[in-house]
């Protein structure tokens, strides 16, 4: 046989070479003196072993095989773990003197406190390493603990409910425009599911606002505060125990009662518990204080404004539309939400077949149930996914920094370690004084990190993430610190194995070796160094090309044309009581479809508000609609269909669907600065007696007539009529539509939105018929200011209290604040992300001027050599420059791959301009190119400055 | 050897883990190399007891640091038949007594188990 021993233990061992090549791989888990000592014994056992069951069948083989390998590894790791707490096993350590474990571990504490004192004074004499140490990785565990702060508190807290992992929300899927969407619920649907869903436990109502509520106190003026109005189970279907009296229960919602939150417990009322029983006055109606709720508790809905009154809803079973209400339901144990949609889609189904027959259009599924907690803070879950990948890169490259610095610190300590390994010190010696100094270095930066992060923190709370759901818990807690204290870990760790690592290449004989070839510059060294600055130049780049589209993003999206103009404007809502606008109607009959008859109390307010508050020097014009632009879900919605259309269902392009409707004055949309692109505006001539009109966005223009046609072209609407033997009919009114306008950003800033505007004179004809809801109309009073919107502020809530006594103005904002709140998030993301860039470029470049520092210090000889023999300036220059050119490049080129191909991750938060944007790649990696040369130039002006001669004296 | 010695050099190792005891054992049945005492183990505890060669080793090694076993000199079967990697092992003086020792105490926590009659 021609070849050696290998081949003939193939022929004698079936499971052939390659299962002795994994097991001595796997010895490798031993350490190497134990290895050094038994690996032979062991590989004879093995192959003693290997022997004995050869004859056996394959799954005991493979049971063998798989026993032996997973053995030697636990066992060897086992080993290893023994040596580092010290147990060395079943023997006592012969340790002469010391016979008892107590002693032992005084000695070892007596030794660990003498490396650390030695540490401290060695770190004491260079003080430039520790300060740039302790900065580098006190900003860095800052930034990952400031992230980790933020997303846990966003996203990650539990919400605090009772068994919150059954609760669910459920929403009524539809399509919007091209878009599905998730609506809230009507009174009909709500009463559907609680009489026929098998899934829940309970379903409790919440509506979508809430409203300012005047509070009318025995002593002193009127107060507005905020009240939400919700199901009497609501309470236990959270299971929220009351600090006072009691929560909602059976009946509650026939009773005029309230529940105060804590805070206004406390503000309003002193926390006197005399309250409970009380009465208040709320927007002119007694209610009865019944309890006081806990202080933690918090509802997310209204991130905003902190609600201060709970009061009962009663729901109207019949009503199907509008779509006032969001659900919150406990689902029954053992069910699952995906279970609970399914059953949830079937009654949706039949009350959609029921109810919206002309909506032909069917999104992908009717119903959407998730979990509560999913569905509060699930909107932000992709960027919180981002953020964790921010967060992991601000780690490693703090780790990198750190690694760099350590390994640069123990070349510096290479004579030190050569002294220990000569006087017979082993591999524990050589690294006690690295593990000293980085457990001080460490508590120092803990230290600074925390300091840096609880501002940075509380920063983020204050300003950054206004509005965000839950933001305002954002600080430092237990599981932020712990966090934190893991990141501190994790970095030392990596930094250790570093270090090991490089230690093990050069430990004894070849840290000597290493001094002696520091006269050109070390060839071991460079090969560790080179990669951790390709890695975190390239690892920065991402996260700076990353801000950079980020901020991009946010500057196409704050300048906008959002399709009106929004300086100088101010607005304010007005909830009308039904009393006096909207009349019962006797001759109604049918009581499960209440209906309301609209009185000329309503049309007489519209024109008393627009006169008063015109006729005040502040206010330069005045108009009304019923919702602002930019409202979204709490705006309004109607079905639609074009008259053209009669062919099958589903054919029409785009669909039947919701379609976002605002019933306006004539004057609204000149007032906002819409554009018009053909045929006329609406005028007061289109009142209730006129032929119904409608303009329409362009968009939906060009989605429903496409040739350009919709001029003169109808569409179809339903208006509720008192038929004979008052029964309430829908009748089929054909809207034509009078003019198309530029569209108007009605949902959100990133797409223009497909609307129907109507005029109010016809969507509310004095003595139509409205169905009943719970509330009475809605208005919105837009006021154009001169140049102080406070005094025509002012001046509207005169009027307003004036007109509408007990009613109040709620939700005052300017157009420019409604078009701000719009832009929260994305500031918000911009900046973290921002942030995170510049750290990271910090990081990356103090990384760069330390491995090109410390490689002129250890060439000074060279250089010194080089110039003594009359080397120009610059080709010293050249020599210096040109290893940080290749390794950032090399790192920028790494970069630019990843930023590349993960620009998909940024879907969804980067708008007008492509996740792969080149310009701003190009122009992140120029930066980076441009800062790299900028922080090799110190060092290269040091090299510069070399005296020959003393450099050559140097060693 | 008495059994009763409980001398601080013997006391020091004890109680002894089970597996340092099966060990023990096996050596005092007569010199054995590594693989040896594995399959003796495991055919006198009629398989219960199977060691994985790691952590027979871990446990030689310190046996052998504790003066418990040494690695021998010679070879108690003649060269010829035998592989040359093999090292044979055998108990020490000291081993005996710490074995004994071991076993002894054993002994003596089965016996207070039976007075309270939980095992019997």
């Amino acid at each position: 046989m021609p070849s050696p021993s290998p081949s003939r233990e193939a022929d004698r061992f079936p499971p052939g070479p390659w299962l002795v090549a994994a097991y001595r791989l796997s010895l490798r888990a031993f350490p190497a003196d134990f290895r050094a000592a038994y690996q032979a014994d062991l590989l004879q056992a093995f192959e003693d072993a290997v022997r004995d069951v050869r004859g056996a069948g394959t799954a005991t083989r493979l049971r063998f095989a798989l026993r032996s390998l997973g053995g030697a590894v636990r066992q060897g790791l086992a080993e290893r773990w023994g040596r580092l707490t010290g147990r060395s096993g079943p023997v006592p350590p012969k340790r002469p003197g010391t016979g008892i474990d107590e002693a032992s571990w005084g000695t070892r504490l007596e030794l660990a406190l003498k490396e650390l004192r030695l540490a401290a004074r060695s770190l004491a004499r260079s003080p430039g390493f520790s300060l740039a140490f302790v900065l580098i990785l006190g900003l860095s565990l800052a930034g990952a603990t400031t992230l980790w702060g933020t997303i846990y508190h966003v996203s990650v807290a539990p919400l605090g409910f009772e068994d919150e992992d059954r609760l669910v929300r459920i929403w009524y899927r539809t399509r919007r425009a091209s878009t599905d969407s998730d609506f809230a619920l009507s009174d009909g649907m709500l009463t559907t599911l609680r009489h026929d869903a098998a899934s829940f436990d309970a379903i409790a109502h919440v509506m979508i606002t809430g409203t300012t509520t005047v509070l009318d106190p025995t002593d002193g003026p009127p107060q507005r505060v905020s009240r939400l109005r919700v199901s009497e189970n609501f309470f236990q279907v959270l299971g929220v125990q009351p600090a006072e009296g009691r929560t909602f229960g059976s009946g509650d919602e026939e009773r005029d009662v309230v529940l105060l939150s804590h805070g206004a417990w406390e503000r309003r009322f002193g926390s006197s518990p005399d309250v409970i029983g009380s009465a208040l006055l709320l927007s002119g109606r007694a209610h009865t204080v019944i309890g006081v709720l806990p202080e933690g508790f918090r509802w997310l809905d209204s991130p905003d404004a902190p609600v201060e009154l709970w009061t009962t809803y009663a729901l109207e079973p019949s009503r199907f539309s509008p779509f006032y209400f969001f659900s919150v339901a406990r689902l029954r144990p053992g069910t699952t939400a995906v279970a609970a949609q399914s059953e949830v889609e079937a009654l949706f189904q039949r009350i959609h077949d029921e109810h919206f027959p002309e909506l032909t259009r069917r999104p992908d599924r009717l119903a959407t149930v998730r979990t509560l907690k999913e569905d509060f803070l699930g909107p932000a879950e992709g960027r919180i996914r981002i953020l964790v990948g921010a967060l992991a890169l601000v780690g490693l490259l703090g780790a990198g920094n750190v690694s760099m610095l350590l390994l640069i610190r123990a070349v510096g300590r290479g004579r030190e370690s050569a002294v220990r390994v000569a006087l017979g010190g082993g591999g524990p010696r050589i690294a006690a004084p690295f593990v000293s100094e980085l457990v001080l270095l460490l508590a120092a930066s803990a230290v600074v990190a925390l300091g840096l992060s609880g501002l940075a923190l509380t920063t983020v709370r204050d300003y950054g993430a206004v509005g965000l759901v839950r933001a305002d818990a954002i600080g430092v807690s237990p599981a932020v610190l712990a966090g934190g204290l893991a990141a501190a870990g994790l970095v030392a760790v990596i930094a250790l194995a570093v270090v090991a690592l490089a230690l093990r290449r050069w430990g004894g004989r070849a840290v000597l070796q290493a001094m002696a070839d520091s006269v050109t510059g070390g060839r071991l060294p460079r090969s560790l160094r080179a990669p951790l600055v390709v890695v975190q130049v390239s690892v920065s780049l991402v996260l700076v090309a990353g801000a950079g589209l980020l901020g991009r993003s946010f500057i196409h999206l704050s300048t906008v044309d959002t399709g009106f103009q929004t300086r100088g404007v101010v607005s304010g809502h007005l909830s009308l009581p039904l009393e006096p606008f909207w009349a019962p109607v006797p001759e109604a009959e049918d009581p499960s479809d209440p209906v309301l008859r609209i009185r000329p109390e309503l049309a007489e307010l519209r024109s008393s508000l627009r006169q008063r508050v015109a006729a005040h020097p502040a206010v330069e014009e005045v108009t009304l609609a019923k919702h602002a632009p930019l409202s979204g879900r709490y705006g309004g919605f109607t079905p639609f269909r074009p008259e053209w259309y009669e062919g099958p269902e589903g054919e029409m392009p785009g669909g039947r669907r919701w379609i976002t409707s605002n019933d306006v004055d004539p004057d609204f949309l000149p007032f906002l600065g819409a554009e018009l692109l053909e045929g006329r505006w609406l005028t007061w001539q289109d009142d209730a007696e006129a032929p119904p009109v409608a303009l329409i966005s362009e968009a939906l223009a060009e989605s429903m007539w496409p040739d350009g046609d919709a001029v003169g072209s109808r569409y179809r609407s339903t208006t509720p009529r008192l038929g004979p033997e008052g029964r309430v009919e829908r009748t089929v009114t054909w809207v034509t539509v009078v003019g198309v306008v530029g569209s108007l950003r009605e949902w959100g800033l990133e797409q223009p939105e497909e609307t129907v505007y109507r005029p109010l004179d016809q969507a509310y004809p004095t003595g139509g018929i409205v169905r009943r809801s719970g509330r009475g109309p809605r208005l919105r009073v837009f006021v154009r200011y001169g140049d102080e919107p406070s005094m025509a502020v002012a001046h509207l809530r005169d009027v307003v209290a004036e007109l509408l006594p007990g009613v109040p103005l709620d939700d005052v904002r300017t157009l420019d604040e409604m078009v701000g709140d719009h832009l929260r998030e994305p500031r918000f993301y911009v900046t973290v992300f921002g942030a995170f860039g510049i750290l990271a470029l910090t990081l990356a470049l103090g990384g760069i001027a330390a491995v090109i520092g410390y490689g002129v210090s250890r060439r000074r000889r060279e250089i010194g050599v080089r110039m003594a023999l009359g080397a120009w300036s610059r080709s010293l220059f050249r020599l210096v420059a040109l290893e940080t050119l290749f390794l950032t490049g090399l790192g920028i080129a790494l970069g630019l791959a990843i930023s590349y191909l993960g620009g998909k991750v940024l879907e969804g938060l980067v708008y007008g301009i492509p996740t792969r944007d080149m310009p701003t790649l190009v122009a992140s990696a120029a930066l980076f190119m441009l800062m790299a040369l900028l922080a090799a130039l110190v060092p290269t002006r040091r090299a510069l400055e070399i005296d020959p001669v003393r450099s050559l004296r140097h060693e | 050897m008495p059994p009763s010695d409980r001398s601080a050099a013997v006391s020091a190792h004890l109680p002894l883990k089970p597996t340092a005891l099966q060990i023990l054992l096996s050596l005092a049945g007569g010199q054995r190399y590594g693989y040896a005492i594995i399959k003796e183990i495991s055919q006198r505890t009629e398989g219960r007891v199977e060691l994985h060669p790691g952590i027979l080793y871990r446990f030689i090694r310190r046996l052998d640091e504790g003066g418990l076993i040494e690695e021998l000199d010679h070879r108690p079967v003649p060269e010829t038949e035998d592989d040359q990697r093999r090292r044979y092992y055998g108990i020490t003086d000291l081993g005996r007594r710490v074995m004994a020792a071991e076993v002894e105490r054993m002994g003596e926590m089965v016996s207070w188990a039976r007075d309270v009659e939980i095992a019997s």
